[in-house]
C-alpha cells in the first residue's frame, strides 16, 4: 500500500496521463479527427470521471469497504460507460475520411 | 504571561507536543458544571451542590481518536478507553505544565473523574459541532475522538465555536438514529433542554444497551455509522467539503443516500446478544489482531 501513497506513484501517474493524452492526439491526427478545445475539455472531464471511479474502488477496498467498492464501482462504472459512448460520438463529429479529403491526383 | 494570545498559541503547541490531536480553548460557562458531584467520585455527600471553584475560568479541551479498526468493529471490539487513556495523559501533563507556570489547573476526564459536561465545552472551544447523536463532530476526526478538559485560571485567548454544516446535515441524515440498537437517538426535531436546544438522547436506553454488550463495554455504533466518521482520505474529505459549501442541502441528501447504500450495517436488532434476541453482530469485521480465537485456545 505504501506505493500508492508515495510521490513515485504520482510521478508515474503523471507520465502515464501525459502518454495517454499524447497518444490520443497522435491517434486523432492519424484518423483525421478534428479536436477543437471543447472536445479536449470533455475528454479531460471524462478521464477525471474514469480516474475518480478507479480511485473510488481502490480507496474503498483499502478502507475494507468491499460493498462500497462493488456498488460504487458498478454505479460510477455505468456512468463512465454511458458518458464514454456519448463522448465517442461527439469526438467523431467532423471526422474526414482520407479518401474523400485526398486530392484527386494523389 | 506576556499576552493571552501568545499563551493560547503556546498551550496549543504544548498540547500537540504532549500527544493531543485536537485542542481548543473557551471561557468556562458555569452552566456546563454538574449541579452535584458524580457518584463514585469520593464525595461524602453527593446531594450537596457542587460549587464552581473560582479558578475554573477557562477550559482547555484536548482530544485523541479511538483506534479506527476496533471503532468500526463496535460494539464487540471497540473501546472508548484507548482514547480516554491518551487524552487523560495529555490533560495530566498539561496540568503539570500550567502549574509550573504558576497557575491553578485541574484535569477532568470522562467516564468518572470529571465534574462537567464535556460536549458543550467542546462546542464552545471550537472543537466541533454537536450532532444528532449528542456526540461532538469535528472537522478532523468526525466524531471518532474522546476528550478531556483542563480547567484553569491561566489567562488565555478563547477560540470561537465553528460551523462545519453539521446542524443542516443532521436535519436530513438520521443514520445514527436508524442504526442505534437501543432506539435512544431522536429522529425528530431539536428540543429545549434546560434552556438549550439540542436533539434529545435517551441516556437510560443507551446506558442499558452499553451494559448489555459482551465486548469491551459499550456501544459507540452511532459514532461508527456517522458519515462524518470516515477516515480523512481524499474521498471523504471531498464529500465533507461539498456538503459544507452547498447551501441548497441537495448534496446532503445525495450523500446520505449514498452512505446508506454503500456503507450499510447489520440490522440494529442483531447487535443484541443472543439471549436478548440478537446475533451479537458487529458493524464491521474486527481486525485480525482482535480475533482472540485465532491466538488463544478457547
Ligand atoms: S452508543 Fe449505541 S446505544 Fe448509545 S446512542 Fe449510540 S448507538 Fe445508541
Ligand atoms: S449519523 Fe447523521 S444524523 Fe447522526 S450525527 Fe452523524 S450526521 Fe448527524
Amino acid at each position: 500500500m505504501q506505493l500508492f501513497n508515495s510521490p513515485f506513484f504520482w510521478f508515474l501517474e503523471g507520465i502515464l496521463f501525459c502518454l495517454v493524452i499524447l497518444g490520443f492526439k497522435v491517434w486523432a491526427e492519424d484518423r483525421c479527427v478534428p479536436m477543437p478545445f471543447w472536445k479536449w475539455l470533455l475528454l479531460v472531464a471524462w478521464m477525471a470521471l474514469l480516474g475518480f471511479t478507479l480511485a473510488f474502488i481502490g480507496t474503498s477496498l483499502g478502507e475494507g469497504e468491499a460493498n462500497a467498492a462493488v456498488k460504487g464501482g458498478i454505479l460510477f462504472g455505468i456512468v463512465v460507460v454511458i458518458s464514454g459512448v456519448g463522448l465517442w460520438r461527439l469526438i467523431m463529429i467532423g471526422r474526414r475520411t482520407r479518401g474523400r479529403d485526398a486530392p484527386a491526383d494523389s | 504571561m506576556k499576552s493571552p494570545e501568545l499563551t493560547a498559541e503556546l498551550i496549543k503547541k504544548i498540547a500537540h507536543e504532549l500527544g493531543s490531536t485536537l485542542v481548543g480553548i473557551t471561557r468556562l460557562n458555569p452552566d456546563w458544571v454538574y449541579l452535584h458531584p458524580l457518584t463514585r467520585r469520593g464525595f461524602e455527600n453527593v446531594d450537596e451542590p457542587l460549587e464552581v471553584p473560582k479558578h475554573w475560568e477557562y477550559a482547555i479541551v484536548v482530544g485523541t481518536p479511538m483506534s479506527w479498526d476496533p471503532l468500526y468493529a463496535n460494539p464487540n471490539y471497540g473501546t472508548s478507553m484507548d482514547a480516554y487513556a491518551r487524552s487523560r495523559i495529555v490533560a495530566a501533563r498539561l496540568v503539570a505544565f500550567i502549574k509550573k507556570l504558576g497557575y491553578a489547573a485541574r484535569p477532568h476526564i470522562p467516564g468518572n473523574s470529571y465534574d462537567l459536561m464535556v460536549p458543550p465545552i467542546c462546542v464552545d472551544a471550537g472543537i466541533g459541532e454537536q450532532g444528532r447523536h449528542s456526540v461532538v463532530i469535528t472537522p478532523e476526526l468526525g466524531c471518532n475522538f474522546r476528550p478531556a478538559v483542563v480547567t484553569t485560571n491561566l489567562p488565555v485567548k478563547p477560540d470561537k465555536p465553528i460551523d462545519i454544516g453539521v446542524q443542516d446535515f443532521c436535519k436530513h441524515c438520521k443514520i445514527c438514529a436508524e442504526n442505534c440498537p437501543a432506539g435512544a437517538i431522536a429522529t425528530g426535531e431539536k428540543v429545549e433542554v434546560r434552556g438549550y436546544r439540542r436533539y434529545h438522547l435517551n441516556a437510560a436506553k443507551c446506558n442499558n444497551f452499553w451494559n448489555s454488550t459482551l465486548g469491551s463495554m459499550g456501544c459507540r455504533l452511532c459514532i461508527a455509522v456517522c458519515p462524518y466518521t470516515r477516515k480523512a482520505n481524499w474521498l471523504h474529505k471531498t464529500a465533507l467539503k461539498v456538503t459544507t459549501n452547498d447551501p441548497t442541502g441537495l448534496s446532503d441528501r445525495v450523500l446520505t443516500g449514498l452512505q446508506d447504500s454503500l456503507y450499510p450495517g447489520p440490522d440494529p436488532q442483531s447487535y443484541y446478544i443472543p439471549s436478548l434476541g440478537g446475533e451479537n453482530a458487529s458493524y464491521r469485521e474486527p481486525p485480525w489482531w482482535l480475533k482472540t480465537e485465532d491466538f488463544v485456545d478457547m
